[in-house]
């Protein structure tokens, strides 16, 4: 599966791993880690992007909306393992501003 | 002062014989001049001078050579018309200083102006490169409003798509409850059209039972046939309805694909621009760096140049110092010329009068102390660098 999250025990952390292209054909298997934040709440969300080869703004567009669901400027949310290209890509779309970039 | 109690005549035309046709004409002069003045201050100090003699007494018989007279008067003709010459070109030379020094000091007063215009060019350089004004003369700082405006766009236009790709998402997942629904709804009219068969099944029992009962049956039949129009009426909703479902269904669908496009976009395009712009500020401020550097530098070869043409300028006085000694030598040639127009009225045929000798004696007091008074200004001029000008 592209896209695979695991909770844990205490519910206080989601860690969601995804991988190959990250664009808009993912956004089906990204609904039910957006779901889980119905269900969690503020719970810390990792993100670990190692295996992502490419990113579009689809993907931004996911990650962002995670963020807003998860409470906005309160959320936790870090991209974790980033290739550096992705890193780059994601720094110039602003998003180090919002996110943990690691 | 010394009291000349003497005058000695005689001994300082000798002197001038005796070096006349050997030095040249300055050195008889000075030579003849200090003969002249010192005779009655060496008679003190050589015991083989002439003995001193008394103010009442005569002078002593010149000697009556027509040939000596001769000379003596070639002598002061020569000595005179040599003044004359060095007098003339005392003050040529005076003249020419005095041209070249007023030409110098206009031309440094113009090198003086030309660099404070520079130096004023230079600073408001140096403002303008601070300053962020729109009709700033300065290219560089034009460049770099442009890419920070151009990097402030870019930002905008990517935390916009940013933002559009986020809602469309948002957008999407709604869908995708819409489209969930809409499947249930079209789930639903099955279990309806199911109901209606069953319906017409019944109302097709009933009127079968209805005829089987014959006349007692035949009100029931009409009612058996009512509720078969409605099951098929009811039939006919659903498959309305269904057909409605299902252009909606297609409407999502097509909408999502359009979202997709709508949300999916390449970011590369607009974040390698925005690195591009990244570098270019970078290099735009190195280059506005080293420029105000450049231009600090030139600021200060300004200020140089001005502080050494005040210099310059300074050292000009040397003029003043020359104008002084050449005035100084134009009152001792006149001294020297007055002092050989006496030589030539004397006659040494004759003895002088008392008032003739105490006038002679006064005039020859006069020029010494006048020659010790020059010798002591020129001790004081002799250099520029103390910076004082010696009025006289």
């Amino acid at each position: 599966m592209p896209v695979q999250f695991a909770v844990s025990d205490n519910k206080q952390e989601v860690r969601v791993t995804i991988s190959g292209r990250f664009d808009f054909e993912m956004h089906d298997q990204f609904g039910p880690v957006l779901e889980s934040v119905q269900k969690f709440g503020n719970a810390r969300y990792i993100i670990d992007l190692g295996a992502v080869q490419d990113i579009d703004s689809s993907a931004i567009g996911m990650l962002l909306l995670l963020r807003d669901m998860a409470g906005g400027n309160q959320a936790r949310v870090e991209l974790i393992r980033c290739r550096p290209e992705i890193k780059d890509e994601l720094s110039m779309a602003n998003l180090d501003k919002m996110f943990t970039i690691a | 002062m010394r009291a000349i109690s003497t005058v000695y005549i005689i001994p300082g035309i000798a002197g001038i014989t005796a070096t006349f046709w050997a030095a040249p004409l300055w050195v008889i002069i000075t030579a003849w001049v200090v003969t002249l003045a010192g005779a009655a201050w060496s008679q003190h100090h050589s015991a083989n001078k002439i003995t001193p003699v008394q103010d009442t007494d005569t002078l002593p018989e010149p000697p009556q050579n027509t040939l000596l007279k001769e000379h003596r008067n070639k002598l002061i003709t020569l000595l005179s018309g040599g003044l004359g010459t060095v007098h003339e070109q005392n003050n040529q030379v005076l003249g020419l200083v005095q041209e070249a020094v007023n030409g110098l000091q206009t031309g440094f007063k113009d090198i003086m102006a030309q660099s404070e215009t520079q130096k004023e060019v230079v600073l408001e350089l140096l403002q303008s490169e601070g300053t962020t004004s729109a009709n700033s003369k300065c290219s560089t700082n034009n460049i770099s409003n442009f890419i920070h405006e151009t990097e402030h766009v870019l930002k905008f236009f990517i935390d916009m798509i940013a933002e559009t790709s986020k809602e469309s998402m948002r957008l999407v997942y709604k869908l995708d409850e819409m489209w969930k629904q809409n499947s249930r709804i079209a789930g639903l009219l099955q279990d309806v059209k199911t109901i209606a068969d069953q319906t017409n099944l019944l109302a097709l029992n009933a009127a079968f039972e209805a005829a089987r009962a014959g006349d007692y049956g035949r009100g029931f039949a009409v009612v058996a046939g009512e509720v078969r129009t409605l099951s098929a009426k009811s039939l006919s909703f659903s498959n309305e309805i269904r057909t409605v479902v299902s252009a909606t269904i297609t409407g999502i669908s097509e909408a999502r694909t359009i979202i997709n496009d709508i949300a999916s976009k390449d970011l590369k395009v607009m974040t390698n621009s925005r690195r591009r712009v990244n570098e270019m500020t970078v290099a735009i401020q190195g280059l506005q760096k080293s420029s105000a550097e450049q231009l600090a530098t030139v600021s200060h070869i300004s200020e140089d140049i001005q502080h050494r043409v005040s210099e310059v300028v300074m050292s000009m006085q040397f003029a003043d110092m020359v104008a002084q000694i050449g005035a100084s030598a134009t009152q001792r040639l006149q001294s020297m010329t007055a002092l050989v127009q006496i030589i030539g009225s004397l006659t040494t045929d004759t003895n002088l009068t008392e008032p003739q000798l105490a006038t002679l004696r006064q005039t020859i007091h006069d020029a010494e102390q006048f020659a010790v008074a020059h010798a002591h200004r020129s001790v004081m001029q002799h250099s520029l660098s103390q910076g004082e000008v010696d009025l006289f």
